[in-house]
């Protein structure tokens, strides 16, 4: 087999960008996906563009058929449909609800999108660079350094394989077996639970929130009494009539022990729960899925000749458009290296200074909303409740959206100290908790 | 183990978690390699969707026959 300037393994959003920024300089590029259709998405994922400026120190935007990295300076073809989701509702298990409304210049908390047209867009135009050779159906299974470069151990239902290069992409996702190999994730923080997570993409829902993100807080919505419910209106093959509404179910599981499957949970909450209403004639025209293990980010996504770019070096937090933009940076950075022998630390650099669980202000404020699920169901109803005649304004994002919930219930809580003067304790208690105790908790 | 390929959604969570790496990917379905497989049951623990199962190996190699000396029913390997 012939010798590669780059081998990048997963041809997801990171991977697909790394391959295009170094095939489209001349360098010769192998490309490997376990899918054998590149351009299909069968995994559950973020369904959403963060459009908060500065996330991952990056402000992305949709206009004229592309998604503009503004940052960076770079866009990628785009030829699906968007939705501005203008609301976001998180709704207690009694019924009270959290409103939050857009603050950006387009009044959005966030843009629903189509990550398959995104990963479509990325690859036809990764397609047109001759030096780039893709193999679909191929899984890599490890990676090693070697003096001269990398190996990488890939194989086929039919063949096992090495491939040598000078660098090797580790984009192979949350479960990332490159990462593993290299014992990279001995270093990081493992949390106790991994979550079991599917999506359905659902016609005919008797959808009450227009053009809005919903979370559904609190233990009592879950059958087995915890666990994760996301929905929002989806652009589906371009289109956005008939309304496509995607709802995912995450299932928090620690170690072997079984738990209550999202398969249950779907059928508890369209059948059973306050919500049946909602799904009376829906029909289900897709289903995702994914295993994720939580680790925290890796602190250098650099190991030798080895890059690390989107999931596979720091879970859920770099979205699809982090990993597009850490995607970007890194193939810029390859290309630099294979140049001038230095280059890979820039990428580490950058991934140090914009990558938000690299900086503690940046982590308190996400933490900073840590705790919400010990608050009791009743609690979460009665402070859901005092926020019903309230403005609130904030994001769809991981980062600043436990702040403006946060923000938004001590507002009351002179109420809350009068009403219910236990719970104040509590509500105090949580805004100040420390990145310290947060982590404690999620020790393995 | 076995996956039942209907309810496989094609995520590729088990074939990268699968301590033997016993799983590939057929079709963007998943598929336990029977000799490979240790039957740690990772694959039951991580799949959402109930797709992974316990299952005879080799049912093929399983045959019940009557016995003829006392007519109960007893079992061959092939």
């Amino acid at each position: 087999m012939k010798k590669y300037d780059v081998i990048i393994a997963g041809a997801g959003p990171a991977g697909l960008t790394v391959a295009d920024i170094t095939a489209g300089q001349g360098l010769r590029v192998l490309l490997v996906d376990l899918k054998k259709d590149i351009g299909r998405v069968f995994r559950s994922c973020c369904c959403n563009l963060i459009i908060e400026p500065g996330t991952h120190a990056e402000t992305v935007r949709y206009a004229d058929g592309a998604m503009h990295f503004e940052g960076n300076d770079f866009s990628v073809p785009y030829a699906g449909s968007v939705i501005p989701l203008t609301n976001s509702f998180k709704i207690a298990p009694g019924g009270t609800t959290l409103h939050i409304r857009g603050k950006s210049a387009e009044g959005s908390v966030a843009v629903s999108y189509e990550k398959e047209a995104m990963i479509q867009g990325l690859l036809a135009r990764a397609r047109q660079h001759r030096t780039l050779d893709i193999m679909e159906g191929v899984q890599a299974l490890g990676v090693e350094n070697t003096s001269s470069g990398v190996r990488v151990h890939l194989r086929s239902t039919d063949r096992t394989f090495t491939a040598s290069g000078r660098i090797a992409v580790a984009a192979d996702g949350v479960n990332s077996k490159l990462v593993e190999s290299l014992g990279l994730n001995q270093t990081r923080r493992k949390f106790f639970a991994r979550f079991k997570v599917a999506s359905y993409h659902m016609a005919n829902v008797n959808w009450p929130f227009g053009s809005a993100w919903v979370t559904l807080v609190g233990k009592g919505h879950a059958l087995g009494g915890r666990g994760q419910f996301y929905m929002c209106p989806k652009p589906h093959n371009g289109q956005t009539d008939p309304p496509i509404y995607e709802l995912t179910i995450g299932m928090p599981f620690i170690g072997k022990v079984p738990v209550i499957t999202p398969i249950e949970e779907l059928d508890n909450l369209t059948k059973k729960s306050r919500f049946a209403g909602w799904f009376d004639k829906m029909e289900i025209v897709d289903i995702r899925a994914a295993t994720l293990n939580f680790y925290t980010p890796l602190i250098n996504p650099v190991e030798g000749n080895v890059v690390a770019v989107g999931d596979s070096a720091s879970f859920i937090e770099t979205y699809v458009q982090g990993g597009i933009m850490y995607g970007f940076q890194a193939g810029r950075a390859i290309v630099k290296q294979l140049e001038t022998g230095r280059g890979l630390e820039d990428y580490a650099a950058s991934w140090g200074a914009s990558f938000e669980y690299n900086n503690p202000e940046e982590i308190k404020k996400a933490t900073s909303g840590f705790g919400l699920h010990v608050l009791k169901d009743e609690d979460l109803d009665y402070l859901f409740g005092l926020t019903k005649d309230d403005t609130i304004f904030g994001y769809v994002n991981e980062f600043s959206d436990p702040d403006t919930v946060r923000n938004a219930l001590y507002g009351h809580i002179d109420q809350v100290e009068a009403e219910r003067p236990e719970l104040a304790v509590l509500l105090r208690k949580m805004r100040e908790v420390s990145v310290h105790d947060a982590l404690q908790v999620t020790k393995k | 183990m076995q996956i039942d390929t209907e309810k496989c959604a094609g995520c590729g969570g088990c074939v990268n978690l699968c301590p033997q790496a016993a799983i590939y990917f057929m079709d963007n379905k998943a598929v336990i390699d029977q000799l490979a497989c240790t039957e740690c049951r990772t694959c039951v623990f991580v799949c959402g969707m109930a797709a992974p199962a316990v299952s005879c190996r080799f049912p093929q190699f399983i045959v019940f026959t009557e016995r003829a000396s006392s007519g109960s029913p007893g079992r061959r390997g092939a």
